[in-house]
């Protein structure tokens, strides 16, 4: 192995942080450049440390809650499958099933991307071509794929022994080894993923598929999100009650103990060992222990190398054969003419739906996002059996939250799967096939906007129909229903402004497109500044001014702090139909139908000429 | 009929891709458009287009301004662009139906076009096919029948000969002459001097952004009056 391998490694790597960070703004003129590509680092490192916090903290949580309660336990022999375990074996075992957890998340997070390092791009195909040993560039790949993969387990296994490293007390120089002991853990945990994973791919060519991957991944990874979710929610219920942490303690290190017996005995052995290094059994010969980890994992790299270059280089070479289906140009059903924005409509319908990042990302957000949110409310409520509580006082709860809710989960719905704030985006180099068309930039917006439009009306459907359930008032759900609708359309003139202002328009794989672009990000921020926006504009339009109306008609002096006023306003606002008649309710709404619809045209007429002369303005 | 008028665009600061260019191209011609790598001449085409806007002048097709009426001035012409970048899931039909209606092409006059141009550019059993599967030259195909679909007046073809083979070549020349014979007018970028001699009416030079020369064919083995002339101007010009 020689130095090719840290270039090769230092180019792939360019590359990701390339896309990551440079390529956000097109802008050719500089000086606002630096600035813009500042504010986006910060935004980006912000969304990093975010993602981070989220993760790590719900993790560390767990982790302490647990390892604090076996600190302060009498250090006693446990019970485990009617054998009796040494209080420091015990440990060893609890240790090793958060090591277990880690090694599974890196194995899935290598084996779901290596097809993608499959598939090869221009430069790599380039690459191939060139005097590189097969060693060294499969190397090269299983370095990046472990730096790359391994993030958010190295943080968690870190903050495992830290965790385990503070309630135990143990000596300074443990904290070195365990930076040592999660770098072999993950390292591990991909040297075992990567033969099986190639093996796999070997066998079933389908899997080589970049989309047939992306769609398995959601498969695998939600249920274990949604799995995760519901597992650390019980313990958070339970994380006072002693007796429960207990038995969940001795429950996980019962799993490990029946794992190490099982087939998997080998791998878990391994684990095992480095929970029982990282523990303090071995008391001064530790560093013996760990230069020993190193060695063998080092060997392991060395002998995977060695044996699947080979393997990997004839992956990379080898086809898929599609099935050839029956077509004939003569039959008619193939001609049909549409008006112009409906024909964008169906391309952007179907580019969406067949390119699986755009649908991942886009459309399908529509449907996960309620559903695991949904699915944990609704097992965090069963567990303390407080859904029939939450239910009834729901049901007490006053009706304009309900369209608040509806315009709330939609405008979070719409940002999230940001399906408008990238559409320029996602035509990427074709844009200029568009601008050669003589297409009306007008008629053109008209079928983006209508596609984002039409998924908001999925959105709204998905969140409508549960609410009904809850208000089962069919004039309510209309009205919240148009209203959300017109909010949303509001939403998407803006937040397509946004993208035609800086478009991602160069772009070698469509996922840049859609998840390495600022102006998603810009969009989800415009998307929760609206929401605020729409709750104070509700109050303003269905109680202020409707007090301020009473107060000139009576000629009673208006004070906003005057007790009878204020509590007129917060009669109007969130009286529910008991209080306030169903006359004046529907009237307030109509009120509030009457505003969106004056804003939306008012917005339209606004960003006309933004839309034509930005459309002409952009070059690629 | 193509007029390019006191045009120019610069990507920097300073210089100047294309540089006061003035042409004129007049129906019933094929008018080549040469000149070495980086002469400006993609630049040029993609103006004339509206792809990029000019800094200064203006371009004409037939009557209408693509800087005042971009509409009217595109619906008169069929472009193919030099690397055809689709990135558009779609399949060739798919495809083709959309540029159709883009052009509000009526139903039985696209199912006409479509059956006729595949055939002669042999790509009909491939318009099922996803176009991201599609090899360099059938993407150059399939943009060669999107750019006819509208049968247009003005047909701009960027560098439309490489890539393909032999017997499409043919075709596409055929093709070529066809629709300037029938009054068209057909507009090419090349590098392929043999393939300007051989097909055009008029041919211009440019070069660093400036035209070096415009004139007939005739006019080029007048002044020469060698075999090869056309390479011997070329060379001198761009070279001397
Ligand atoms: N997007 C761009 N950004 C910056 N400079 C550009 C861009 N596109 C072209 N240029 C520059 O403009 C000049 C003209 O390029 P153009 O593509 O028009 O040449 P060409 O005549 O088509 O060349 P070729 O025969 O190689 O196709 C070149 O100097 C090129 O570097
Ligand atoms: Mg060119």
């Amino acid at each position: 192995m020689d130095k090719t391998i840290f270039k090769l490694i230092g180019f792939n790597l360019k590359q990701l942080l390339h896309v990551q960070f440079e390529g956000l703004f097109s802008n050719k003129n500089n000086k606002t450049k630096n600035s813009k590509k500042v504010i986006s680092r910060i935004l980006m490192i912000c969304l990093l440390i975010y993602a981070f916090l989220v993760i790590g903290g719900s993790w560390g949580v767990l982790c302490n809650s647990i390892f604090k309660y076996l600190s302060l336990n009498d250090k006693a022999d446990i019970q485990i499958d009617g054998q009796s375990v040494r209080f420091d074996e015990y440990i060893v075992l609890i240790i090793s099933f958060f090591f277990i957890m880690i090694f599974l998340i890196s194995f899935l997070f290598t084996f779901l991307s290596i097809s993608s390092y499959l598939s090869l791009s221009g430069t790599e195909e380039y690459f191939l071509t060139l005097p590189i040993k097969s060693t060294t560039f499969f190397a090269s790949k299983v370095i990046y794929l472990t730096l790359v993969n391994t993030i958010y387990s190295m943080l968690l296994s870190i903050i495992t022994l830290s965790v385990y490293g503070f309630h135990f007390k143990v000596s300074f120089d443990y904290y070195i080894i365990y930076l040592i002991i999660s770098v072999c853990l993950n390292l591990f945990a991909v040297m075992i993923s990567i033969p099986i994973s190639l093996l796999l791919i070997r066998l079933f060519k389908f899997l080589k598929n970049k989309d047939t991957m992306a769609y398995l991944s959601i498969f695998i990874i939600l249920p274990l999100v949604i799995g995760y979710n519901i597992f650390q929610q019980n313990i958070m219920q339970n994380i006072s009650d002693p007796s429960m942490l207990n038995n969940f303690a001795v429950s996980i290190a019962s799993i490990t103990y029946s794992l190490s017996k099982s087939i998997l005995s080998p791998i878990i052995f391994f684990i095992v060992f480095l929970a029982r290094l990282a523990s303090g059994s071995f008391g001064l010969f530790r560093y013996l222990y760990l230069i020993f980890s190193i060695l063998l994992v080092t060997f392991i790299f060395y002998i995977i190398v060695v044996l699947f270059s080979r393997m990997y280089v004839s992956i990379l070479t080898m086809t898929n054969r599609s099935r050839k289906t029956s077509f004939n140009l003569k039959r008619n059903s193939n001609y049909k003419q549409k008006p112009i924005y409906l024909t964008i409509f169906k391309k952007e319908n179907l580019s969406i739906f067949r390119e699986p990042s755009f649908f991942l990302n886009g459309p399908f957000v529509i449907l996960l996002l309620p559903l695991i949110i949904g699915l944990s409310i609704f097992v965090q409520l069963n567990t303390s059996k407080g859904l029939d509580n939450v239910l009834s006082s729901l049901k007490q709860m006053p009706e304009i939250y309900y369209i608040y809710i509806s315009v709330l989960a939609s405008f979070i719905l719409s940002s999230f799967a940001s399906i408008s704030s990238t559409s320029i985006s996602r035509e990427g180099k074709s844009f200029s096939i568009i601008k050669s068309l003589p297409i009306d930039p007008l008629q053109y917006f008209k079928g983006k906007i209508s596609h984002a439009l039409f998924f908001s009306f999925i959105c709204i459907l998905v969140i409508n129909i549960p609410l009904y359930f809850i208000f089962p008032k069919i004039e309510l759900l209309l009205f919240s229903a148009l209203v959300s609708l017109l909010f949303s359309f509001i939403f998407h003139l803006i937040s397509i402004s946004i993208d035609l202002l800086n478009p991602k328009l160069s772009w070698e794989n469509p996922v840049q497109a859609v998840k390495q672009n600022m102006n998603a990000v810009y969009s989800i921020l415009i998307g929760l500044l609206f929401s605020v926006l729409f709750f104070f504009q509700m109050k303003i339009f269905l109680a202020d001014i409707p007090t301020k109306i009473f107060a000139k008609f009576t000629k009673m002096p208006y004070d906003s702090n005057n007790i009878f006023y204020t509590l007129m306003r917060r009669t109007l606002f969130l009286a529910n139909g008991t209080i306030r008649t169903d006359y004046i309710f529907c009237a307030g709404l109509f009120i509030l139908l009457v505003i969106a619809s004056l804003e939306l045209v008012v917005i339209i007429l606004a960003l006309k000429n933004y839309f034509k002369s930005r459309f002409y303005k952009i070059e690629s | 009929m193509i007029e390019i008028i006191d045009t120019s665009k610069s990507y920097e600061k300073g210089k100047k891709a294309v540089d006061r260019l003035n042409l004129k191209i007049g129906n019933s011609m094929i008018f080549g458009f040469l000149g070495p790598n980086g002469a400006g001449k993609t630049t040029t085409i993609k103006m004339i287009t509206g792809i990029i806007s000019a800094d200064e002048g203006d371009i004409i097709v037939d009557g209408y301004s693509i800087k005042k009426e971009p509409l009217n001035a595109k619906m008169n012409f069929g472009y193919v662009p030099d690397n055809s970048d689709i990135v558009w899931r779609l399949k060739g039909l798919e495809y083709l139906n959309f540029i159709a209606d883009i052009y509000r092409v009526s139903k039985e006059k696209r199912k006409e076009r479509i059956e006729k141009y595949s055939e002669l550019f042999d790509l009909k059993d491939n318009l099922n096919q996803y176009i991201t599967t599609y090899s360099r030259g059938m993407k150059q195909k399939l943009m060669l029948i999107a750019s006819l679909l509208n049968d247009p007046k003005n047909w701009i073809l960027d560098e439309p000969i490489v890539g393909l083979d032999p017997i499409i070549a043919h075709a596409l020349k055929t093709e070529m002459q066809q629709r300037a014979k029938d009054g068209g007018c057909v507009f090419f970028s090349t590098h392929i001097l043999e393939i300007a001699e051989q097909l055009c009416d008029k041919i211009a030079i440019i070069n660093k952004g400036c035209l070096l020369f415009e004139g007939t064919i005739e006019e080029v083995k007048e002044a020469k009056n060698q075999e090869n002339s056309l390479e011997q101007l070329f060379l001198e010009l761009v070279d001397g």
